[in-house]
């Protein structure tokens, strides 16, 4: 590097160009000059100047482009060696203010690492492909038979195929305890849809529905290491599934699992030929198509839409009415999945943004402090020919090696937030890709690093090299009242967002409280229940099935402790949801093949459910052992559904139906309603038919009793096992933890939202607290002016209490007016209260003004002990 | 002119330009006068061919260059040998003397092959 010639490029700037021509110039005058003192003619002189030079434009334009490399060069070495003084400097100035590094740095690192962590769950679940073959070409298709999805399939031209499954539990026996799995039925096709071949063996290719070959499986890879010991000879091996010998075709690669990440093993649907009645009954499954390129989802649609109206009389059941797939839509897979969740997720990024940008604040706040204790420094520096530029530059060098601490240790708090965040997610979040921090959540981290540095750094940079000159003349007096005031609109803008988050955390705090106080209609304490999955290959007939549960039943009453017994086929807030049914209604609506009224729920139970769960009898009685097989048939029905039917008159002794041609059905007994599905539930309307004269395979027993579940639940095991050793159950639950899990998702948000808000708030009180200290250090001065004049004591604190109170009361009213339009996007997520809930819009401004007054008052208490004299003394 | 010949005499400009730079700070008429002269223009370069020459030196840190004024008061540049520049000269002169030396000795003891 040449010291002089930059000294002197720098100072010359941009005449480059110019400076070549004049250095050429100047020798071919200097020549001339010479052969006109040796005595040619002037023009003569010139020529042989020329001559004598030789290529002159050759030379200048070679000159030219060499001055231009070098001075790229040279620009490039100057920024690298600038760059490398500022970190130099930056962090020598950390290292030399360590209380300020630390609180600033511990800010940052906290934001970062709480948008960090968020981010991975965001990316994982929302934004990244899922991890099929072309994934956006995959959509969900509305319809729900087997009947609809073989129509569909002949006939619709946007898909190259379609495939229906449902998720389901099913067992696996033979090599060790018989165990229940999340697994899936589905038609062959599934996997070539999805673009997913099988890591070993194959997956179900073609036709093992149509040519019989039912007895086959594939397994994930999970399944497969677990159970299988990894073996690699699986392929061909016979497993038992719910009781027969099945055939491994295949094991699918790891972290392959499609409805849920969960499912661990894909067993055909076992069709009936295709064109008989029978498919339209079959419903509960999901359609899946692949688009074909040419088709977009809305076209796709369209045709949807027109197939269901050609279909629409094919149903040899019920006729769906005329608006039957009127409403049917196609939607691509992810955003299926994610649907509901991706709000979530999103109003929690803003949450933590929110969070970052009062760590922003905060930090910057820092900096104005410090930049006025350093305003000589710059002013000097400036003085000394430093161009703002640069100094702004070397500014916030500095904020962005603050960040970047930050970033790193974020990183550190994002790797226990993340595995945090994991346990805390509600089941029910489709999880198809793992969550964690990999290369594209540490992109963000990095872009987040630079985004906040250059944030918190760039209005402490700018004011601090501005008006040097009072600074140079005298004390750093001059520059405070701008700083306070810039200082001032930061600690508003905190306690404004402050708000807002507390505001939201509030009102889903006031959500959660009241979901808690709503009465489901049965009784939650004290109440334990497992599912139980007998091996369908035993249990094949409706007495085996009356058979095995009345033994269980009565086994498990004789237990100690229990003190009622009961089963049902679908528990109220349970894993499944709990399916409606249409119903025919004597005299009401008769004809099964018109769209009949539907039933929110449909429920199959025991005599001694009713009971055991508590569910009030509000008229005629309930099931006995009587109602079986023979003797009339019977139903309960639940108030709403009876107030629907028969608002006037009383329900007992009136008929309902099944949807299909049936023999009529008496209700017997009106009970209270029940939430089914979610405590958000309204006016359920139910029907409970009994047990024994709709036996099904799989029920759920539910028990009352005094005693802790732990140790009944190995009691009960032994107790079940000792009835048949091949039925398998479940884990064995309590009641208050099931109902708590139907409500996760509203607890994870709450649970968060409370978090981030009183992080929010702790973050604004050290940012009350600094700038009133800091206010309180700058006017030592004034006050000790004060003081001598006659002021109190109290006087003084009131001066710093009444500024402190003048930034909170500003923050808290922009936050309760942002608060107001914001917390409607917290809409769905909000029970019992509006957005609006007054309580809360009164209550928490009130708090947020008692704590920052209480932030305000420690520097307030010792500006009242500011000694007049020294005061007057300082600087 | 082939690329051989065209490195030997960008290396000889270079010993000229440092040896002339040697004597002190100059312009580039200046080390174009100087080689002129000393050489009682034997060598008559074409004076344009300097310049890039310049060039290089200083991207070797062998000279520097810094604008002033000439003695008839004109802006120009002036460039001045580094100390790097006159340890490359010393070794390049002693190469220099070494092969000279040698052509002249070949081309002295055999008059009959020319």
């Amino acid at each position: 590097m040449n010291p002089r010639w930059r000294r002197y490029r720098r100072f010359f700037g941009s005449n480059r160009e110019a400076d070549v021509d004049d250095e050429l110039r100047f020798h071919l005058d200097m020549r001339a000059r010479d052969y006109e003192q040796r005595g040619l003619p002037r023009d003569a002189a010139e020529r042989a100047a020329r001559e004598r030079f030789g290529d002159y434009a050759q030379v200048d334009a070679a000159l030219r482009a060499h001055d231009r490399t070098r001075e790229r060069r040279d620009d490039r070495r100057r920024v690298l060696d600038e760059l490398r003084q500022d970190l130099r400097h930056a962090l020598r100035g950390l290292r030399r203010a360590p209380a300020f590094a630390a609180v600033a740095i511990a800010t940052l690192a906290l934001g970062i690492g709480a948008n960090t962590a968020v981010f991975s769950v965001v990316d994982a679940v929302v934004l990244r492909p899922l991890p099929f073959s072309r994934p956006d070409r995959v959509t969900f298709v509305s319809g729900s038979t087997l009947g609809e999805f073989v129509r569909l399939r002949e006939l619709s031209r946007s898909w190259s195929d379609l495939a229906a499954y449902r998720a389901a539990s099913i067992n696996l026996s033979g090599e060790g305890e018989a165990e229940r799995l999340d697994g899936a039925i589905t038609t062959p096709n599934l996997f070539s849809i999805l673009g997913v071949p099988a890591a070993r063996g194959r997956a179900f290719v073609g036709d093992e529905t149509e040519t019989g070959r039912l007895a086959a499986v594939v397994l994930s890879d999970g399944l497969w290491r677990r159970r299988f010991g990894a073996d690699p000879s699986i392929v061909g091996r016979t497993i038992m599934v719910e009781g027969t010998s099945f055939e491994v075709l295949g094991v699918m690669p790891p972290g392959f699992g499609f409805p849920s990440r969960d499912t661990q093993l894909w067993i055909p649907i076992n069709m009936p030929p295709a064109r008989t009645g029978q498919l339209w009954g079959m419903g509960g499954y999901q359609l899946l198509g692949r688009l074909r390129d040419e088709a977009s989802v809305s076209q796709a649609q369209e045709e949807l839409r027109a197939l269901y109206g050609r279909i629409r009389f094919e149903n040899p059941m019920w006729d769906p009415g005329p608006d039957y797939g009127k409403d049917a839509v196609v939607t691509a897979l992810q955003q299926q999945l994610v649907g509901s969740t991706r709000t979530m997720l999103y109003l929690l990024l803003g949450v933590v943004g929110v969070v970052l940008l009062i760590a922003c604040a905060n930090v910057a706040n820092l900096l104005l402090v410090r930049a006025t204790t350093r305003a000589r420094e710059v002013a000097v520096r400036m003085a000394l020919g430093g161009s703002r530029l640069r100094i702004v530059r070397q500014l916030l060098t500095e904020s962005l090696v603050l960040a970047a601490c930050g970033g790193i240790c974020g990183v550190a708090v994002a790797w226990v937030g993340v595995r945090q965040l994991g346990r805390l997610l509600p089941a029910d979040v489709p999880r198809l890709t793992p969550i964690g921090l990999d290369m594209r959540v540490l992109a963000f981290t990095s872009v987040l690093v630079v985004a906040t540095g250059t944030l918190f750094g760039m209005l402490p940079a700018l004011r601090a090299s501005r008006d040097t000159q009072p600074s140079l003349r005298g004390g750093a007096r001059n520059l405070t009242g701008a700083h306070r005031r810039l200082a001032g609109l930061l600690v508003s803008a905190e306690m404004a967002a402050a708000v807002l988050l507390v505001v939201a955390a509030t009102l889903l705090i006031r959500s959660a409280t009241a979901l808690q106080d709503v009465d489901p209609g049965f009784r939650v304490a004290g109440v334990a229940a497992a599912r139980i999955t007998p091996p369908r290959n035993r249990i094949t007939d409706a007495t085996a099935q009356r058979d095995l549960y009345d033994r269980l039943i009565a086994r498990v009453a004789a237990l100690p402790g229990v003190e009622a017994v009961g089963a049902v086929d679908r528990l109220p807030l349970g894993r499944s949801p709990v399916a409606g049914l249409a119903v025919r209604v004597e005299g009401q609506a008769e004809d099964p093949t018109r769209l009949l009224p539907m039933a929110d729920h449909y429920q199959i139970i025991t005599p001694g459910y009713l009971s055991t769960m508590n569910v009030a009898l509000l008229r005629g009685r309930g099931f006995t052992d009587d109602d079986r097989p023979g003797a009339p048939d019977v139903a309960i029905v639940s108030e709403s559904f009876a107030k629907r039917f028969w608002p006037a008159g009383d329900a007992i002794g009136k008929r309902i139906g099944n949807p299909w041609p049936s023999e009529w059905i008496t209700i017997v007994g009106v009970v209270r309603d029940t939430k089914a599905d979610s405590l958000r539930e309204q006016a359920t309307t139910t029907v409970y038919r009994p047990f024994a004269q709709v036996p099904t395979i799989n029920m759920t027993l539910v028990l009352r009793t005094s005693r802790a579940i732990s140790p009944l639940s190995g009691e009960l095991r032994r107790a079940i096992s000792g009835v048949d050793a091949d039925v398998p159950v479940s884990e064995i639950e309590s009641m208050p933890a099931i109902v708590a899990r139907s409500s996760a998702r509203q607890r994870f948000a709450t649970q968060l939202f409370a978090l981030f808000a009183g992080i929010a708030i702790a973050l604004g009180v050290i940012g009350i607290y600094g700038v009133m200290s800091y206010a309180v250090a700058q006017r030592q001065q004034e006050i000790g002016i004060r003081m001598a004049l006659g002021a109190s004591p109290a006087d003084a604190r009131g001066m710093i209490l009444r500024e402190g109170g003048r930034l909170a009361v500003v923050g808290i009213a922009i936050g309760l007016g942002t608060a107001a339009v914001a917390s409607r996007l917290l809409g769905g997520l909000l029970y019992g209260v509006t957005a609006t809930d007054p309580l809360t819009f009164a209550f928490v401004p009130a708090a947020l003004a008692v704590v920052a007054l209480l932030a305000s008052y420690v520097p307030a208490r010792r500006a009242t002990r500011v000694d007049p004299t020294t005061a007057l003394r300082a600087d | 002119m082939s690329a051989d010949s065209r490195d030997l005499l960008q290396g000889t400009l270079a010993i000229l330009i440092l040896k002339a730079l040697l004597g002190g700070t100059s312009h580039g008429y200046g080390i174009a006068r100087w080689i002129e002269t000393t050489t009682d223009d034997v060598l008559r370069i074409e004076e344009g061919s300097l310049y890039p020459a310049l060039r290089r030196l200083e991207d070797r840190g062998w000279v520097t260059s810094e604008w002033g004024l000439s003695e008839n008061n004109r802006r120009a540049r002036f460039y001045t040998i580094t100390s790097a520049g006159r340890t490359h000269v010393r070794g390049e002169a002693a190469a220099w003397m070494r092969y000279s030396a040698a052509v002249a000795r070949v081309i002295g003891a055999e008059p009959s092959l020319i």
